[in-house]
C-alpha cells in the first residue's frame, strides 16, 4: 500500500518518490488546494478506500496519509 | 497502457499515457463559477493523442461572466453550474454574455453547463449539456460531500468522463480538419471472418459497427470501401447477405483489388474531390494501419481490435462535431420546393419583371461574425459552385476575420416564396494592390436566377472597397470533378478560357447594372 500511495502522489506532483520521501503540501509547489482534493480522490478510487469528510484537510503529507490509511482497516 | 478511448479509464491511467508526438501549443481560458481543475490536470494526455498540449487560464468563480481576462486564448470554455441562477432569465443572461464575449475575442467559444436549460441556441457558441456525458454514472455522478473542498458538485469520476471527451471529441475538432469520409475495411472488420477463406454464409456481420457507419453515412459521412478482395465476390456478398445493415449502394466510393491500401485511398479521395487529412481509415490489420500512415502521414487512422472498443473510440473521435440544425437547414427544404415555381417564372418573364414579380431581396453583410457557423458549413460541403475547394476551418476563418488584410462578404437572399439564407460567400486577400478572390461559393439553390453575376460583383466591390485595392481583381480557382457549373460561371462572367487550375485577371466595373434588383448592404464588421 505504501508504494501504491508514493506512486500516486508522484504521478499526481510530476516527480518519482518512494514511500519513505518527505513529501507534503509545504515542500510541494503543486500540492495546491485543487490538486489535494485531486490526490485524496484518486487515492480513494485506486485503493478503493474512504476517507471520513472531515479528515481530508488534515492529510497533508505522504506520511499523514499513509497513517490515516493504516488506521482505517 | 490503457487506449485512451475506453470506458473504464482511471486517473493513474491516463496519467501514466506518454506519446512523443510533436504538439501544438495551444491557451485555453475557463469563464466559470465551479472549478475546473479536476479536468484540466488531466486533459493533456487526451489533447496530445490528437498533437495538442494545452495551457489553462481560469477566471475567478464569477457568476455574472465579467470577461475581465480574454488574453488571445484559442479557445473560450464558459464552464456554468446553473443551479444559483434565475431560471426566467437564464436563456437572456447567457445570450446576451456569449454575445458580448464573441465581440471581444477572435477564437471560438464553447458553453459546456451542468443544470437545467430547455431549448437554449446560440449560434456563437457549441454548447454541451454535461449530464449527458456523465449519465451513465448515475448516483456517482455527483459528490456533494466533497463540493466544499473541490469547489464542484461534479465528482472525480464525473471530471475523468468529461475531460476524455472534451480531450479527444471537442477541443480538437476545433483545431484540427474535420472528417468528411470513412473508409473501411471489410474482412474482420464490417463482419467477423475472412470471405476468402469462410465463404459468403458463414460470415458473421458486425451489426453495431455496420449500424453505427450506417447512422454517420445519414449524418452526411461518406462511406468508402478499402479491401483487398475481389470486386466481384464482394459485389456478391452485399447482394447474398440481405442481414447486412449496409448496402453496398450505402459507398459512395470502394477500391476492392490488391493494390496497396494507400495508392486506393489516394485515388478515393481523389474522385470525391476531399483532402486526405479529412479521412478516417479503419482496419483490423495493424500492418496495413502503419503501412497507410507511413505512406499518407496526415489520414486518421483507426485500429478495429473489437467492435465495442470501436464504437467507443467512433462515439469520442474529433471531427465529427454534429452541425446543430441550423436556420439554413430548415429553410432549405421549404426553398427547394419555391425553386419549382422560380423557374417556371424565369422561362417567361424578363430579367427586371422577374425580380420584381419575385420580390428578390439581396442583403450583403461584410465580416459578419454571426455567420460564422454557416460559413464553415457552405465553405466544406458545398462541392459544385465553388472555386478552390479551400475548404477553410472554423480557426481560419476566423483568423481571416482577425486580419487587417483579408475579408469575407456572405450574400443573403429572400424573395415572396421563400427565405433562402445564406447563399454566397466570397473571401478575398489584398495582395500589392490587388485584390485576391482565395474563395467563392454560390448556393445552387440560388443558381439560375440570373443573379449571380449581380451580387457577385457587388461582392466583389465591397471587398475592394473596405480592403483599399485597386480595381484589378485576381480570381485563384482550381478544377475539381465537380465544381463545373463554378468553373463555366468564371469563364462567361470574365470571358476568359481556364486551365485545370490557376487565376484570371479581372477589372471590376464601378457601375454595376442591378436591372432593378434590390441589394442592401450591411457592411458592419462587428
Amino acid at each position: 500500500m505504501e508504494e501504491q500511495v508514493a506512486r500516486i502522489l508522484s504521478l499526481l506532483l510530476g516527480q518519482e518518490f518512494t514511500s519513505n520521501d518527505d513529501v507534503s503540501k509545504e515542500n510541494q509547489d503543486l500540492w495546491d488546494s485543487m490538486k489535494h482534493i485531486e490526490i485524496i480522490t484518486t487515492l480513494e478510487e485506486e485503493l478503493k478506500i474512504s476517507f471520513n469528510i472531515e479528515d481530508i484537510p488534515k492529510l497533508t503529507s505522504m506520511k499523514k496519509i499513509i497513517e490515516a490509511i493504516k488506521n482505517l482497516d | 497502457m490503457k487506449n485512451l478511448f475506453e470506458e473504464k479509464i482511471s486517473r493513474l491511467d491516463i496519467l501514466s499515457y506518454k506519446n512523443d508526438f510533436e504538439k501544438k501549443e495551444i491557451k485555453i481560458m475557463i469563464h466559470r463559477n465551479h472549478s475546473f481543475e479536476m479536468i484540466s490536470s488531466i486533459i493533456n494526455p487526451f489533447l496530445n493523442y490528437f498533437k495538442l498540449n494545452a495551457t489553462f487560464e481560469y477566471s475567478s468563480y464569477d457568476d455574472s461572466l465579467t470577461f475581465s481576462s480574454t488574453n488571445n486564448a484559442d479557445l473560450h470554455i464558459l464552464w456554468l453550474d446553473l443551479k444559483r441562477y434565475n431560471k426566467e432569465i437564464l436563456a437572456d443572461f447567457l445570450n446576451e454574455k456569449i454575445n458580448e464575449l464573441s465581440s471581444l475575442i477572435n477564437a471560438p467559444i464553447v458553453l459546456a453547463y451542468i443544470g437545467k436549460l430547455e431549448n437554449f441556441n446560440n449560434k456563437l457558441a457549441y454548447i454541451i449539456e454535461v449530464e449527458k456525458i456523465i449519465q451513465k454514472l448515475k448516483t456517482q455522478a455527483y459528490d456533494l460531500e466533497k463540493e466544499k473542498y473541490s469547489g464542484t458538485r461534479l465528482s472525480a469520476k464525473s471530471s475523468i468522463l468529461i475531460a476524455q471527451y472534451l480531450g479527444l471529441k471537442i477541443i480538437p475538432s476545433f483545431f484540427n480538419s474535420q472528417i468528411k469520409a470513412i473508409i473501411t475495411d471489410l474482412d474482420n472488420t464490417l463482419y467477423e471472418g475472412i470471405l476468402g477463406e469462410d465463404g459468403i454464409e458463414k460470415l458473421i456481420p458486425n451489426k453495431n459497427y455496420q449500424l453505427k457507419l450506417k447512422e454517420l453515412s445519414n449524418m452526411g459521412y461518406m462511406l468508402c470501401i478499402a479491401s483487398k478482395n475481389d470486386d466481384n465476390d464482394i459485389k456478391d456478398l452485399f447482394l447474398k447477405r440481405k442481414d447486412f445493415s449496409l448496402k453496398f449502394d450505402d459507398f459512395t466510393c470502394s477500391k476492392i483489388n490488391w493494390n496497396s491500401k494507400a495508392q486506393n485511398i489516394t485515388a478515393m479521395a481523389k474522385e470525391m474531390n476531399i483532402s486526405l487529412n479529412s479521412i478516417l481509415f479503419i482496419d483490423d490489420n495493424i500492418a496495413e494501419i502503419e503501412l497507410v500512415k507511413s505512406e499518407i502521414p496526415e489520414i486518421k487512422t483507426l485500429l478495429f481490435n473489437s467492435e465495442d472498443l470501436t464504437l467507443q473510440t467512433l462515439d469520442l473521435y474529433p471531427g465529427f462535431l454534429k452541425n446543430k440544425v441550423t436556420n439554413e437547414d430548415l429553410l432549405r427544404s421549404k426553398d427547394i420546393k419555391a425553386n419549382q415555381k422560380r423557374n417556371e417564372l424565369a422561362k417567361t418573364l424578363s430579367k427586371e419583371e422577374y425580380f420584381k414579380n419575385l420580390g428578390i431581396k439581396v442583403e450583403l453583410s461584410l465580416n459578419n461574425k454571426n455567420h460564422i457557423e454557416r460559413i464553415v458549413e457552405l465553405l466544406n460541403k458545398t462541392n459544385q459552385f465553388i472555386l478552390s475547394y479551400k475548404r477553410y476551418n472554423l480557426i481560419e476563418v476566423t483568423e481571416i476575420f482577425n486580419s487587417n488584410n483579408s475579408c469575407i462578404v456572405t450574400a443573403n437572399m429572400s424573395d415572396k416564396l421563400s427565405d433562402s439564407g445564406i447563399i454566397a460567400i466570397l473571401i478575398c486577400k489584398k495582395e500589392n494592390q490587388s485584390l485576391i478572390v482565395d474563395e467563392l461559393t454560390f448556393s445552387c439553390r440560388a443558381l439560375g436566377r440570373n443573379i449571380e453575376d449581380i451580387v457577385i460583383s457587388k461582392m466583389l466591390q465591397i471587398s475592394k472597397n473596405y480592403l483599399e485595392a485597386d480595381n484589378d481583381v485576381i480570381i485563384n480557382y482550381k478544377k475539381g470533378s465537380r465544381n463545373i457549373p463554378a468553373i463555366t460561371w468564371l469563364e462567361n462572367f470574365t470571358n476568359i478560357k481556364s486551365e485545370q487550375e490557376g487565376y484570371i485577371n479581372y477589372q471590376i466595373t464601378d457601375k454595376i447594372e442591378t436591372f432593378g434588383l434590390e441589394v442592401k448592404e450591411t457592411c458592419k464588421t462587428n
